[in-house]
Protein backbone atom coordinates (compact mmCIF):
# COMPACT_ATOMS: atom_id res chain seq x y z
CA UNK A 1 0.00 0.00 0.00
CA UNK A 2 0.88 3.60 -0.47
CA UNK A 3 1.67 6.10 2.45
CA UNK A 4 -1.29 7.65 1.48
CA UNK A 5 -3.61 4.56 1.49
CA UNK A 6 -1.75 3.06 4.48
CA UNK A 7 -1.73 6.38 6.90
CA UNK A 8 -5.96 6.75 6.02
CA UNK A 9 -6.22 2.83 7.24
CA UNK A 10 -4.33 3.84 10.92
CA UNK A 11 -6.32 6.47 10.69
CA UNK A 12 -9.80 4.69 10.41
CA UNK A 13 -9.11 1.77 12.54
CA UNK A 14 -7.79 3.95 15.04
CA UNK A 15 -11.36 5.63 14.54
CA UNK A 16 -13.30 2.93 14.54
CA UNK A 17 -11.80 1.33 17.84
CA UNK A 18 -12.32 4.24 19.69
CA UNK A 19 -15.83 3.53 20.79
CA UNK A 20 -16.68 6.39 22.74
CA UNK A 21 -16.18 8.91 19.49
CA UNK A 22 -17.82 6.50 16.99
CA UNK A 23 -21.02 6.62 19.20
CA UNK A 24 -20.92 10.19 19.57
CA UNK A 25 -20.35 10.78 15.95
CA UNK A 26 -23.26 9.12 14.55
CA UNK A 27 -25.84 9.45 17.35
CA UNK A 28 -25.26 13.27 17.98
CA UNK A 29 -27.25 14.37 14.41
CA UNK A 30 -29.29 11.87 14.98
CA UNK A 31 -30.00 12.90 18.72
CA UNK A 32 -30.55 16.71 17.78
CA UNK A 33 -32.76 15.79 14.68
CA UNK A 34 -35.35 13.79 16.97
CA UNK A 35 -34.85 16.95 19.57
CA UNK A 36 -35.75 19.57 16.64
CA UNK A 37 -38.26 17.30 14.81
CA UNK A 38 -40.26 16.94 18.05
CA UNK A 39 -39.95 20.64 18.80
CA UNK A 40 -40.86 22.14 15.40
CA UNK A 41 -43.50 19.31 14.57
CA UNK A 42 -45.46 21.29 17.68
CA UNK A 43 -45.25 24.39 15.51
CA UNK A 44 -46.55 22.77 12.63
CA UNK A 45 -48.91 25.85 10.66
CA UNK A 46 -46.52 28.18 10.63
CA UNK A 47 -46.09 30.95 7.71
CA UNK A 48 -43.21 29.52 6.96
CA UNK A 49 -43.84 27.86 3.01
CA UNK A 50 -41.33 24.85 3.87
CA UNK A 51 -42.11 21.75 6.33
CA UNK A 52 -40.35 22.29 8.91
CA UNK A 53 -38.22 19.02 8.57
CA UNK A 54 -37.32 20.50 5.15
CA UNK A 55 -36.09 23.67 6.65
CA UNK A 56 -33.96 21.55 9.34
CA UNK A 57 -32.77 18.80 8.28
CA UNK A 58 -29.91 19.89 6.38
CA UNK A 59 -28.60 22.36 9.07
CA UNK A 60 -28.71 19.79 11.65
CA UNK A 61 -26.64 17.23 9.24
CA UNK A 62 -24.09 20.39 8.48
CA UNK A 63 -23.27 21.07 12.04
CA UNK A 64 -23.39 17.16 12.88
CA UNK A 65 -20.69 17.01 10.56
CA UNK A 66 -18.70 20.45 11.55
CA UNK A 67 -18.67 19.01 14.95
CA UNK A 68 -17.27 15.90 14.09
CA UNK A 69 -14.48 17.01 12.10
CA UNK A 70 -13.87 20.06 13.55
CA UNK A 71 -12.99 18.04 16.81
CA UNK A 72 -11.55 14.69 14.86
CA UNK A 73 -8.85 16.84 12.93
CA UNK A 74 -8.24 19.39 15.90
CA UNK A 75 -7.69 16.47 18.32
CA UNK A 76 -5.46 14.12 15.82
CA UNK A 77 -2.92 16.56 15.49
CA UNK A 78 -2.75 17.69 19.22
CA UNK A 79 -2.47 13.79 19.92
CA UNK A 80 -0.01 13.46 17.37
CA UNK A 81 1.98 16.60 18.67
CA UNK A 82 1.89 15.64 22.08
CA UNK A 83 3.10 11.27 21.55
CA UNK A 84 5.82 12.80 19.60
CA UNK A 85 4.06 11.03 16.42
CA UNK A 86 4.01 13.80 14.11
CA UNK A 87 7.63 14.06 14.75
CA UNK A 88 8.39 10.62 13.52
CA UNK A 89 6.07 11.52 10.49
CA UNK A 90 8.54 14.31 9.73
CA UNK A 91 11.85 12.05 9.70
CA UNK A 92 9.86 10.16 6.95
CA UNK A 93 10.02 10.69 3.68
CA UNK A 94 6.04 11.78 3.52
CA UNK A 95 5.15 15.21 2.56
CA UNK A 96 2.75 17.17 4.93
CA UNK A 97 0.39 17.18 1.97
CA UNK A 98 0.39 13.30 1.71
CA UNK A 99 -0.50 13.32 5.67
CA UNK A 100 -2.71 15.72 5.50
CA UNK A 101 -5.03 14.34 2.69
CA UNK A 102 -4.82 10.95 3.78
CA UNK A 103 -6.42 12.46 6.86
CA UNK A 104 -8.54 14.32 5.47
CA UNK A 105 -10.00 11.15 3.47
CA UNK A 106 -10.88 9.83 6.43
CA UNK A 107 -12.77 12.72 7.83
CA UNK A 108 -14.81 12.61 4.23
CA UNK A 109 -15.73 9.05 4.65
CA UNK A 110 -16.92 9.31 7.93
CA UNK A 111 -18.79 12.29 7.18
CA UNK A 112 -20.72 10.47 4.22
CA UNK A 113 -21.59 7.53 6.64
CA UNK A 114 -22.81 10.13 8.72
CA UNK A 115 -25.01 11.99 5.94
CA UNK A 116 -25.90 8.48 4.97
CA UNK A 117 -27.35 7.09 8.24
CA UNK A 118 -29.17 10.71 9.08
CA UNK A 119 -30.89 10.56 5.93
CA UNK A 120 -31.67 7.26 6.52
CA UNK A 121 -33.53 8.09 9.29
CA UNK A 122 -35.08 11.22 8.12
CA UNK A 123 -36.81 9.83 5.47
CA UNK A 124 -38.71 7.60 7.64
CA UNK A 125 -42.09 8.42 7.81
CA UNK A 126 -42.35 9.85 11.38
CA UNK A 127 -39.45 12.50 10.03
CA UNK A 128 -41.32 12.79 6.25
CA UNK A 129 -37.92 14.21 4.73
CA UNK A 130 -38.08 14.30 0.74
CA UNK A 131 -35.19 15.35 -1.10
CA UNK A 132 -35.30 17.30 -4.77
CA UNK A 133 -34.23 15.43 -7.34
CA UNK A 134 -31.17 17.63 -7.67
CA UNK A 135 -29.28 16.96 -4.66
CA UNK A 136 -26.47 14.80 -6.03
CA UNK A 137 -25.66 18.60 -7.43
CA UNK A 138 -24.55 19.22 -3.91
CA UNK A 139 -21.89 16.96 -3.46
CA UNK A 140 -19.22 19.44 -4.07
CA UNK A 141 -20.15 21.45 -1.73
CA UNK A 142 -20.58 19.42 1.00
CA UNK A 143 -17.19 17.99 0.08
CA UNK A 144 -16.17 21.51 0.66
CA UNK A 145 -17.70 22.20 3.72
CA UNK A 146 -15.94 18.98 5.09
CA UNK A 147 -13.14 20.52 3.68
CA UNK A 148 -13.59 23.62 5.53
CA UNK A 149 -14.47 22.33 8.94
CA UNK A 150 -11.15 19.83 8.66
CA UNK A 151 -8.88 22.62 8.15
CA UNK A 152 -10.77 24.77 10.49
CA UNK A 153 -9.83 21.76 13.19
CA UNK A 154 -6.41 21.74 11.78
CA UNK A 155 -6.13 25.34 12.52
CA UNK A 156 -7.14 24.83 16.44
CA UNK A 157 -4.78 22.16 16.99
CA UNK A 158 -2.18 23.90 15.63
CA UNK A 159 -2.82 26.78 17.86
CA UNK A 160 -4.23 24.98 20.99
CA UNK A 161 -1.06 22.68 22.31
CA UNK A 162 -3.06 20.28 25.00
CA UNK A 163 -6.65 18.23 24.51
CA UNK A 164 -8.16 20.32 26.76
CA UNK A 165 -7.73 23.46 25.39
CA UNK A 166 -8.54 22.33 21.69
CA UNK A 167 -11.41 20.77 22.91
CA UNK A 168 -12.87 23.87 24.80
CA UNK A 169 -11.98 26.01 21.96
CA UNK A 170 -13.57 23.41 19.18
CA UNK A 171 -16.56 23.89 21.22
CA UNK A 172 -16.65 27.66 21.66
CA UNK A 173 -16.21 28.70 18.20
CA UNK A 174 -18.44 25.44 16.63
CA UNK A 175 -21.52 26.03 19.00
CA UNK A 176 -21.65 29.41 18.17
CA UNK A 177 -21.67 28.95 14.53
CA UNK A 178 -24.20 26.92 15.04
CA UNK A 179 -26.58 29.57 16.07
CA UNK A 180 -24.95 31.71 13.87
CA UNK A 181 -25.87 29.76 10.89
CA UNK A 182 -29.84 29.19 10.97
CA UNK A 183 -29.33 25.56 12.26
CA UNK A 184 -30.90 26.29 15.05
CA UNK A 185 -33.54 28.28 13.89
CA UNK A 186 -34.22 30.15 11.01
CA UNK A 187 -31.89 33.69 10.03
CA UNK A 188 -34.52 35.51 9.14
CA UNK A 189 -35.98 36.07 12.41
CA UNK A 190 -32.38 36.87 13.70
CA UNK A 191 -31.00 40.62 14.07
CA UNK A 192 -29.48 41.75 11.10
CA UNK A 193 -25.78 42.19 12.43
CA UNK A 194 -26.30 37.98 12.76
CA UNK A 195 -26.87 37.63 9.91
CA UNK A 196 -23.90 39.58 8.19
CA UNK A 197 -21.36 38.15 10.88
CA UNK A 198 -22.61 34.17 10.01
CA UNK A 199 -21.03 35.18 6.18
CA UNK A 200 -17.61 34.44 8.03
CA UNK A 201 -19.35 30.92 9.31
CA UNK A 202 -18.50 27.76 6.66
CA UNK A 203 -21.71 26.42 8.49
CA UNK A 204 -24.05 29.40 7.24
CA UNK A 205 -22.70 28.71 3.82
CA UNK A 206 -23.00 25.15 3.57
CA UNK A 207 -26.89 25.73 5.35
CA UNK A 208 -27.72 28.17 2.68
CA UNK A 209 -26.21 25.82 -0.78
CA UNK A 210 -27.34 22.39 1.06
CA UNK A 211 -30.93 24.11 1.43
CA UNK A 212 -30.94 25.86 -2.20
CA UNK A 213 -30.16 21.88 -3.68
CA UNK A 214 -31.65 19.70 -1.12
CA UNK A 215 -35.08 21.33 -0.54
CA UNK A 216 -35.57 23.99 -2.79
CA UNK A 217 -35.05 22.84 -6.27
CA UNK A 218 -32.77 25.54 -6.78
CA UNK A 219 -30.56 24.83 -10.10
CA UNK A 220 -26.50 24.56 -9.40
CA UNK A 221 -25.67 28.30 -10.32
CA UNK A 222 -27.63 28.51 -6.25
CA UNK A 223 -24.11 26.73 -5.37
CA UNK A 224 -21.69 29.24 -6.74
CA UNK A 225 -21.79 31.68 -4.11
CA UNK A 226 -21.96 28.74 -1.17
CA UNK A 227 -19.24 26.89 -2.86
CA UNK A 228 -16.86 30.09 -3.36
CA UNK A 229 -17.00 31.22 -0.04
CA UNK A 230 -16.25 27.48 1.47
CA UNK A 231 -13.23 27.10 -0.95
CA UNK A 232 -12.06 30.97 0.16
CA UNK A 233 -12.52 29.67 4.52
CA UNK A 234 -10.75 26.57 4.11
CA UNK A 235 -7.50 28.32 2.35
CA UNK A 236 -7.56 31.20 4.71
CA UNK A 237 -8.03 28.71 7.90
CA UNK A 238 -4.87 26.43 5.90
CA UNK A 239 -2.79 28.96 5.58
CA UNK A 240 -3.02 30.31 8.90
CA UNK A 241 -2.58 26.58 9.88
CA UNK A 242 0.49 26.17 7.95
CA UNK A 243 2.13 29.23 9.84
CA UNK A 244 1.26 28.78 13.18
CA UNK A 245 2.56 25.17 12.68
CA UNK A 246 6.20 26.19 10.93
CA UNK A 247 6.16 28.92 13.49
CA UNK A 248 5.92 26.58 16.48
CA UNK A 249 9.31 24.64 15.02
CA UNK A 250 11.49 25.00 18.05
CA UNK B 1 33.00 12.23 3.00
CA UNK B 2 36.66 12.76 4.32
CA UNK B 3 38.44 9.85 5.21
CA UNK B 4 40.33 9.62 8.89
CA UNK B 5 42.39 6.87 10.11
CA UNK B 6 41.26 4.32 7.53
CA UNK B 7 37.21 4.88 8.19
CA UNK B 8 34.85 7.00 6.11
CA UNK B 9 32.66 8.88 8.35
CA UNK B 10 29.15 8.67 8.74
CA UNK B 11 28.60 11.18 11.25
CA UNK B 12 30.51 14.37 11.38
CA UNK B 13 29.33 16.95 13.84
CA UNK B 14 31.52 20.52 14.25
CA UNK B 15 31.13 22.64 17.53
CA UNK B 16 27.06 22.09 17.89
CA UNK B 17 25.60 24.91 19.51
CA UNK B 18 22.21 25.03 20.91
CA UNK B 19 20.69 27.74 23.53
CA UNK B 20 17.71 27.66 25.43
CA UNK B 21 16.55 30.90 27.36
CA UNK B 22 19.60 32.38 27.22
CA UNK B 23 21.79 29.73 28.60
CA UNK B 24 23.40 27.23 26.27
CA UNK B 25 22.56 23.54 26.54
CA UNK B 26 24.63 22.56 24.19
CA UNK B 27 27.90 24.16 23.62
CA UNK B 28 30.54 23.63 20.80
CA UNK B 29 29.80 19.65 21.07
CA UNK B 30 32.24 18.12 18.07
CA UNK B 31 32.98 14.49 17.04
CA UNK B 32 33.27 11.91 14.30
CA UNK B 33 31.50 8.68 13.94
CA UNK B 34 32.50 6.28 11.38
CA UNK B 35 30.75 4.03 9.66
CA UNK B 36 29.78 0.89 10.89
CA UNK B 37 31.10 2.45 14.61
CA UNK B 38 28.96 2.00 17.94
CA UNK B 39 28.83 5.45 19.75
CA UNK B 40 27.82 5.51 23.21
CA UNK B 41 26.93 8.95 24.12
CA UNK B 42 26.89 9.39 28.35
CA UNK B 43 26.27 11.99 30.44
CA UNK B 44 23.94 12.92 33.85
CA UNK B 45 20.28 13.80 33.36
CA UNK B 46 20.04 17.12 31.79
CA UNK B 47 23.26 17.05 29.93
CA UNK B 48 21.94 17.45 26.76
CA UNK B 49 22.41 14.40 25.03
CA UNK B 50 18.69 14.58 23.28
CA UNK B 51 19.15 18.14 22.33
CA UNK B 52 22.34 17.19 20.51
CA UNK B 53 20.56 13.81 19.05
CA UNK B 54 17.34 15.84 17.87
CA UNK B 55 20.13 18.44 16.26
CA UNK B 56 21.67 15.27 14.55
CA UNK B 57 18.41 14.06 13.50
CA UNK B 58 17.24 17.60 12.26
CA UNK B 59 14.51 17.81 14.36
CA UNK B 60 15.92 21.05 16.18
CA UNK B 61 17.55 23.41 14.25
CA UNK B 62 21.17 24.59 15.85
CA UNK B 63 22.00 27.60 17.22
CA UNK B 64 25.51 27.37 15.62
CA UNK B 65 27.96 24.89 14.15
CA UNK B 66 26.95 21.94 11.90
CA UNK B 67 25.91 18.50 11.29
CA UNK B 68 26.73 16.17 8.50
CA UNK B 69 25.10 12.83 8.43
CA UNK B 70 26.20 10.35 5.49
CA UNK B 71 27.36 13.69 3.76
CA UNK B 72 24.55 15.22 3.86
CA UNK B 73 22.70 17.95 6.16
CA UNK B 74 20.14 16.89 7.61
CA UNK B 75 18.37 20.88 8.24
CA UNK B 76 16.36 21.44 6.35
CA UNK B 77 14.27 18.65 6.34
CA UNK B 78 16.21 16.51 3.70
CA UNK B 79 14.12 13.74 1.77
CA UNK B 80 16.51 11.73 -0.04
CA UNK B 81 18.44 11.62 3.53
CA UNK B 82 15.36 10.00 5.73
CA UNK B 83 15.09 7.15 4.33
CA UNK B 84 19.21 6.42 5.03
CA UNK B 85 18.93 6.80 9.13
CA UNK B 86 16.21 5.39 11.82
CA UNK B 87 15.37 7.01 14.68
CA UNK B 88 14.28 6.31 18.12
CA UNK B 89 12.80 9.07 20.71
CA UNK B 90 13.12 9.04 23.57
CA UNK B 91 9.49 8.99 24.09
CA UNK B 92 7.40 6.19 22.13
CA UNK B 93 5.39 7.65 19.35
CA UNK B 94 2.77 5.54 17.89
CA UNK B 95 -0.06 5.20 16.15
CA UNK B 96 -3.29 5.42 18.75
CA UNK B 97 -4.76 2.17 19.50
CA UNK B 98 -3.37 0.58 16.10
CA UNK B 99 -1.97 -3.34 17.12
CA UNK B 100 2.25 -3.83 17.01
CA UNK B 101 2.06 -5.17 13.75
CA UNK B 102 0.02 -2.05 12.41
CA UNK B 103 2.29 0.02 13.65
CA UNK B 104 5.12 -1.45 12.12
CA UNK B 105 3.25 -2.01 8.70
CA UNK B 106 1.86 1.57 8.65
CA UNK B 107 5.89 3.29 9.60
CA UNK B 108 6.86 0.50 6.68
CA UNK B 109 4.76 1.94 4.29
CA UNK B 110 5.76 5.77 4.94
CA UNK B 111 9.46 4.15 3.29
CA UNK B 112 7.97 1.93 0.55
CA UNK B 113 8.61 -0.58 2.57
CA UNK B 114 6.93 -4.50 1.96
CA UNK B 115 5.13 -5.34 4.58
CA UNK B 116 6.24 -8.87 4.85
CA UNK B 117 9.67 -7.61 6.02
CA UNK B 118 7.00 -6.59 9.50
CA UNK B 119 7.46 -10.37 10.75
CA UNK B 120 11.44 -10.10 10.59
CA UNK B 121 11.81 -7.13 12.61
CA UNK B 122 8.73 -8.08 15.22
CA UNK B 123 11.03 -11.58 15.91
CA UNK B 124 14.55 -9.57 15.87
CA UNK B 125 12.75 -7.50 18.37
CA UNK B 126 11.02 -10.52 20.28
CA UNK B 127 7.65 -9.51 20.03
CA UNK B 128 6.60 -12.01 17.43
CA UNK B 129 4.15 -12.96 20.82
CA UNK B 130 2.72 -9.20 20.88
CA UNK B 131 1.99 -9.13 17.15
CA UNK B 132 -1.31 -8.54 17.57
CA UNK B 133 -1.83 -6.78 21.00
CA UNK B 134 -2.78 -2.93 20.90
CA UNK B 135 -0.21 -0.13 21.89
CA UNK B 136 -1.92 1.00 24.69
CA UNK B 137 -1.76 -2.90 25.84
CA UNK B 138 1.97 -3.20 25.84
CA UNK B 139 3.96 -3.29 29.11
CA UNK B 140 6.63 -0.66 29.46
CA UNK B 141 9.45 -2.40 28.12
CA UNK B 142 7.56 -4.02 25.14
CA UNK B 143 6.62 -0.01 23.90
CA UNK B 144 10.31 0.18 24.24
CA UNK B 145 11.30 -3.04 22.04
CA UNK B 146 8.43 -1.67 19.67
CA UNK B 147 9.68 1.80 19.16
CA UNK B 148 13.33 0.94 18.41
CA UNK B 149 11.54 -1.80 15.66
CA UNK B 150 9.73 1.23 14.13
CA UNK B 151 13.11 2.79 13.68
CA UNK B 152 14.41 -0.22 12.36
CA UNK B 153 11.26 -1.30 9.91
CA UNK B 154 12.68 0.25 6.60
CA UNK B 155 16.78 -0.91 7.57
CA UNK B 156 19.18 2.14 7.71
CA UNK B 157 22.19 2.62 7.28
CA UNK B 158 22.59 4.94 10.52
CA UNK B 159 20.81 4.46 13.59
CA UNK B 160 19.42 7.13 16.66
CA UNK B 161 18.51 5.81 19.77
CA UNK B 162 17.86 7.81 22.65
CA UNK B 163 18.08 5.32 25.68
CA UNK B 164 17.14 2.56 24.17
CA UNK B 165 17.08 0.21 27.13
CA UNK B 166 15.97 2.49 29.63
CA UNK B 167 12.60 0.66 31.42
CA UNK B 168 13.74 -2.93 30.17
CA UNK B 169 14.23 -5.46 32.44
CA UNK B 170 18.07 -7.03 32.46
CA UNK B 171 16.87 -10.07 30.20
CA UNK B 172 14.93 -7.71 27.48
CA UNK B 173 18.24 -5.51 27.95
CA UNK B 174 20.90 -8.59 27.28
CA UNK B 175 18.32 -9.11 24.13
CA UNK B 176 18.80 -5.85 22.86
CA UNK B 177 22.08 -5.93 23.09
CA UNK B 178 22.22 -9.14 20.87
CA UNK B 179 20.05 -7.10 18.42
CA UNK B 180 22.33 -4.05 18.59
CA UNK B 181 25.53 -6.18 18.15
CA UNK B 182 23.34 -7.81 15.14
CA UNK B 183 22.96 -4.63 13.65
CA UNK B 184 26.66 -3.49 13.97
CA UNK B 185 27.40 -6.52 12.41
CA UNK B 186 26.05 -5.88 9.56
CA UNK B 187 27.82 -2.93 8.83
CA UNK B 188 25.46 -0.49 10.11
CA UNK B 189 26.67 2.92 12.22
CA UNK B 190 24.88 3.62 15.37
CA UNK B 191 24.93 6.40 17.66
CA UNK B 192 23.28 5.39 21.19
CA UNK B 193 22.38 7.54 24.23
CA UNK B 194 22.03 5.47 28.03
CA UNK B 195 22.38 6.34 31.70
CA UNK B 196 23.82 2.06 31.86
CA UNK B 197 27.68 2.43 31.87
CA UNK B 198 28.93 -1.05 31.96
CA UNK B 199 26.64 -1.31 28.78
CA UNK B 200 28.21 1.71 26.84
CA UNK B 201 31.04 -0.18 28.25
CA UNK B 202 30.46 -3.43 26.44
CA UNK B 203 28.80 -2.36 23.34
CA UNK B 204 30.70 0.80 22.34
CA UNK B 205 33.58 1.30 20.05
CA UNK B 206 33.89 4.67 21.99
CA UNK B 207 32.59 7.15 23.94
CA UNK B 208 31.54 10.49 24.34
CA UNK B 209 30.87 11.65 28.38
CA UNK B 210 29.02 14.69 27.97
CA UNK B 211 28.12 17.09 30.99
CA UNK B 212 26.38 20.92 30.70
CA UNK B 213 26.63 20.84 27.27
CA UNK B 214 30.20 20.05 26.37
CA UNK B 215 32.29 17.18 25.65
CA UNK B 216 34.56 16.58 28.62
CA UNK B 217 36.07 13.05 27.10
CA UNK B 218 35.92 10.99 24.53
CA UNK B 219 37.77 7.89 23.50
CA UNK B 220 37.42 3.71 23.53
CA UNK B 221 36.15 2.67 27.01
CA UNK B 222 39.38 0.80 27.85
CA UNK B 223 41.13 3.93 27.09
CA UNK B 224 38.92 6.17 29.15
CA UNK B 225 39.19 3.84 32.32
CA UNK B 226 43.12 3.62 32.04
CA UNK B 227 43.74 7.38 31.02
CA UNK B 228 41.76 8.01 34.45
CA UNK B 229 44.76 8.79 37.59
CA UNK B 230 42.31 7.56 39.69
CA UNK B 231 42.69 6.83 43.48
CA UNK B 232 42.11 2.48 44.10
CA UNK B 233 39.17 1.75 46.18
CA UNK B 234 40.13 -0.91 48.82
CA UNK B 235 38.62 -2.89 52.16
CA UNK B 236 39.59 -4.45 54.76
CA UNK B 237 37.27 -6.80 57.32
CA UNK B 238 36.77 -5.28 60.50
CA UNK B 239 38.98 -6.80 63.37
CA UNK B 240 42.24 -6.77 60.94
CA UNK B 241 43.41 -3.24 61.89
CA UNK B 242 41.92 -0.79 63.83
CA UNK B 243 40.83 2.71 61.90
CA UNK B 244 43.60 4.36 63.30
CA UNK B 245 46.17 1.49 62.08
CA UNK B 246 44.84 1.61 58.39
CA UNK B 247 45.12 5.84 58.50
CA UNK B 248 48.54 5.35 59.34
CA UNK B 249 48.96 3.23 56.50
CA UNK B 250 50.98 4.99 53.37
CA UNK B 251 49.01 7.49 51.25
CA UNK B 252 45.69 6.31 52.34
CA UNK B 253 42.75 8.43 52.52
CA UNK B 254 38.94 8.56 52.88
CA UNK B 255 39.09 6.15 55.85
CA UNK B 256 35.50 4.45 56.94
CA UNK B 257 33.61 1.51 58.08
CA UNK B 258 31.02 0.26 56.02
CA UNK B 259 28.95 -2.51 57.72
CA UNK B 260 31.72 -5.46 58.28
CA UNK B 261 34.58 -4.05 56.21
CA UNK B 262 36.66 -0.99 56.58
CA UNK B 263 37.00 1.18 52.98
CA UNK B 264 39.58 3.39 51.84
CA UNK B 265 41.35 4.64 48.76
CA UNK B 266 45.26 5.21 48.45
CA UNK B 267 47.08 5.39 45.10
CA UNK B 268 49.51 3.26 45.30
CA UNK B 269 48.10 -0.27 45.80
CA UNK B 270 52.13 -2.20 46.11
CA UNK B 271 52.83 0.29 49.23
CA UNK B 272 49.75 -1.22 51.47
CA UNK B 273 50.25 -4.48 50.29
CA UNK B 274 53.60 -4.39 51.53
CA UNK B 275 52.63 -3.11 54.85
CA UNK B 276 49.68 -5.55 55.09
CA UNK B 277 52.22 -8.40 54.21
CA UNK B 278 54.75 -7.67 56.69
CA UNK B 279 52.04 -8.05 59.51
CA UNK B 280 50.62 -11.24 57.72
CA UNK B 281 47.48 -9.74 56.56
CA UNK B 282 47.62 -9.32 53.13
CA UNK B 283 45.13 -12.15 52.14
CA UNK B 284 42.06 -10.00 53.61
CA UNK B 285 42.69 -6.64 51.36
CA UNK B 286 39.96 -6.46 48.31
CA UNK B 287 40.49 -4.05 45.81
CA UNK B 288 38.73 -2.69 43.23
CA UNK B 289 39.36 -1.47 40.28
CA UNK B 290 38.50 1.45 38.54
CA UNK B 291 35.34 0.79 36.10
CA UNK B 292 34.35 3.37 33.37
CA UNK B 293 31.55 4.80 36.50
CA UNK B 294 34.09 5.67 38.21
CA UNK B 295 35.36 7.70 35.00
CA UNK B 296 31.83 9.03 34.86
CA UNK B 297 31.76 9.84 38.37
CA UNK B 298 34.89 11.34 38.59
CA UNK B 299 34.55 13.70 35.65
CA UNK B 300 30.86 14.49 36.09
CA UNK B 301 31.10 14.79 39.75
CA UNK B 302 29.08 13.05 41.98
CA UNK B 303 25.89 15.52 42.88
CA UNK B 304 22.59 15.26 41.03
CA UNK B 305 21.77 17.99 38.57
CA UNK B 306 18.60 19.51 39.54
N1 LIG C 1 12.61 22.77 24.22
C1 LIG C 1 13.35 23.17 25.27
N2 LIG C 1 13.18 24.40 25.81
C2 LIG C 1 13.93 24.81 26.84
N3 LIG C 1 14.86 24.07 27.44
C3 LIG C 1 15.09 22.84 26.97
C4 LIG C 1 14.34 22.32 25.86
N4 LIG C 1 14.78 21.08 25.60
C5 LIG C 1 15.74 20.82 26.51
N5 LIG C 1 15.94 21.87 27.33
C6 LIG C 1 16.92 21.93 28.41
O1 LIG C 1 18.17 21.54 27.90
C7 LIG C 1 18.88 20.75 28.83
C8 LIG C 1 19.32 19.46 28.19
O2 LIG C 1 18.18 18.64 27.94
P1 LIG C 1 18.29 17.22 27.25
O3 LIG C 1 16.91 16.71 27.11
O4 LIG C 1 19.10 17.33 26.02
O5 LIG C 1 19.08 16.40 28.35
P2 LIG C 1 19.46 14.86 28.36
O6 LIG C 1 20.94 14.79 28.46
O7 LIG C 1 18.82 14.15 27.23
O8 LIG C 1 18.84 14.39 29.74
P3 LIG C 1 18.12 12.98 30.16
O9 LIG C 1 19.23 12.05 30.53
O10 LIG C 1 17.34 13.35 31.36
O11 LIG C 1 17.30 12.52 29.02
C9 LIG C 1 17.97 20.58 30.05
O12 LIG C 1 18.40 21.46 31.04
C10 LIG C 1 16.61 20.96 29.52
O13 LIG C 1 15.87 21.58 30.54
MG1 LIG D 1 17.36 12.71 27.06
Amino acid sequence: MTAFQQISVAVGKGFVRDKASLFFTFLLPLFFLVLFGILFGAMEGSESTLEPIQYIAPGILSFGIAMSAVFASALTLVSWRENGLLRKLQLAPVSPFTILTSRFSVTVIVAVLQAALFFAVAFLPFFGLRLESTWWMAVPLFLLGVLSFFSLGILIGSVFKTDQSASAASNLIVLPLGFLSGTFFPLDFAPSWMDTVSLASPLRHMNDGMLALLVRGEGPEALLVPCGALLLFALITTGLAGYFLTRGDQ
Amino acid sequence: MNKEDGGVNAVAVEALTKVYGGKPVVDGVSFTVREGEFFGILGPNGAGKTTTLEMMEGLRKADGGSVSLLGASPHPRNTSLLPRIGVQLQSSAFFERLTAKEQLVTFGALYGVEADRVDDVLALVGLTEEAHTREDKLSGGQRQRLSIACALVHDPELLFLDEPTASLDPQARRNLWDVLRGIKDRGKTIVYTTHYIEEAERLCDRIAILDHGQVIAMDTPDALVRDLDTRVSMDLPQGVLSLDEVRSLPDVQDVREEGSKICFTATDTNAVMHVLSERGDAGHLQTRTASLEDVFLELTGREYRS
